[in-house]
């Protein structure tokens, strides 16, 4: 769903603390990120309902139809019924959006087996409700602001939408029960800010500083129009305050947001990738059996497997698990508070990163890695 | 994150012993061992 980036038309939030033209560059930014973002992943169909006419800014490949009139419960109703599904539909207000996500969200409504596969021979024959290997119904990806970035659907119902209050705080909620009262199993996916504000663009822009948006936004300053001050004495906006600059520079892919709004980098490019040389160090001193615990995409389970220390992953997150699984990691999906194998014999529990906060309670997390190791067994947490 | 300096705290409430903290590069790693 996409409005065609006219100025005084589109993202006029953002005035005015941007112009209307400035927010017009700001919606084609946002809109060819989010476009380019759909040409990658891996959809056999892409669709873009469009309120307005086409443009340059569209590239190849995508099939333009009409937004109907009515509110957006309406619109959306019917662009589902023109596009069919399954399917999966995001908006031009998250450019962040990659290629992965909307993968993960694809694939979640494929199902382990393909027997839905999106736009395949499969998925088009039948809109029968997706059999236990299958697909789940629905996805839903919700915003920090109470709406939603995606929803995806194994097959069109005007039901879904017809009367959900939309651009509310409490819109994505509304959607979550409607989906559930109609009987869907739905996932939910990662969440995802939206711009609809000058801060939004800000935080946004500062999370893919290399995208047409992030430029943008640099070029902008509009940290700099945002409201939002840093809680330190310097007074500056978040975004410029010398506390945050180094971590808004350094294109984090994932940041937490603090009270105040300030961002911090968590690092998720460090458990994505190969150990690092502060990793190897730690690990060359460890003894196994190691239990590492928040395993995440299982960087450490692996490199100490190589190391030839026997090790083992946990972790409660089933797409870290899957991604651990790919590789070759052997891990556990549970939480260290459930039934975890071996108490007692464990000659090392693991926590890198910031996983002493697992749980939130760091004495609990600790006394229970006490339970599981071996007398003698020695925790190594990154602090 | 908790800070190095609420490590012994901590170490101290959970019954295990910190037998030190390891500074490598601007990461920082407490061993605490189990009695």
């Amino acid at each position: 769903m996409a409005k065609a980036p006219v100025a005084g038309l589109v993202k006029t939030r953002l005035c005015p603390s941007l112009t209307s033209a400035e927010a017009a560059e700001v919606a084609a930014a946002a809109l060819a990120d989010t476009l380019e973002a759909v040409a990658s992943c891996g959809a056999d169909r892409r669709i873009i309902a469009l309120d307005g006419e086409p443009g340059p800014w569209l590239p190849p490949g995508f099939t333009v139809v009409p937004q109907c009139g009515g509110g957006l419960d309406q619109r959306l109703a019917a662009a589902w019924d023109q596009a069919g599904g399954p399917g999966l539909q995001i908006g031009m207000d998250t450019p962040q959006v990659t290629p992965d996500l909307l993968d993960d969200a694809l694939g979640r409504l494929d199902g382990p087996t393909g027997t839905n596969r999106l736009g395949g021979e499969k998925g088009r024959s039948g809109h029968d409700r997706p059999d236990a290997m299958g697909g789940t119904d629905a996805v839903l990806g919700l915003a920090p602001d109470g709406g939603w970035w995606a929803i995806g659907l194994q097959h069109a119902d005007s039901r879904v939408f017809l009367g959900v209050p939309m651009s509310t705080t409490g819109t994505g909620r509304a959607q979550l029960g409607r989906l559930r009262r109609l009987g869907l199993r739905v996932e939910l996916l990662d969440q995802l800010n939206d711009i609809d504000t000058v801060a939004d663009l800000a935080e946004v822009g500062a999370l893919v500083p290399r995208s047409r948006t992030g430029s943008l936004a640099a070029r902008l300053d509009v940290a700099a129009r945002g409201p939002r001050r840093c809680h330190c004495a310097s007074g500056q906006p978040s975004a410029l305050c010398s506390h945050h600059r180094p971590v808004l520079m350094a294109g984090v892919s994932l940041a937490l947001r603090a009270h105040d709004g300030s961002l911090l980098d968590v690092g998720t490019d460090r458990w994505h990738g190969p150990p690092t040389a502060e990793d190897e160090t730690v690990l060359a001193g460890l003894t196994g059996p190691v239990l590492d615990v928040g395993c995440g995409p299982g960087r450490a389970v692996l490199a100490l497997v190589h190391r030839g220390v026997m090790a083992l992953g946990t972790d409660s997150s089933p797409r870290a698990v899957a991604v651990a699984r790919r590789a070759g990691v052997s891990v556990l999906q549970l939480s260290v508070f459930d039934r975890v194998p071996g108490v007692g014999r464990w000659r090392t529990a693991l926590l890198l990163d910031g996983n002493l906060g697992i749980g939130g309670a760091p004495v609990r997390l600790l006394q229970r890695l006490g339970d599981l190791l071996a007398p003698g067994g020695e925790v190594v947490a990154e602090v | 994150m908790v800070g190095a300096d609420a490590v012994a705290a901590l170490a101290a409430e959970t019954g295990l012993r910190l037998d030190g903290i390891d500074t490598h590069g601007d990461r920082h790693f407490a061993r605490l061992s189990n009695p």
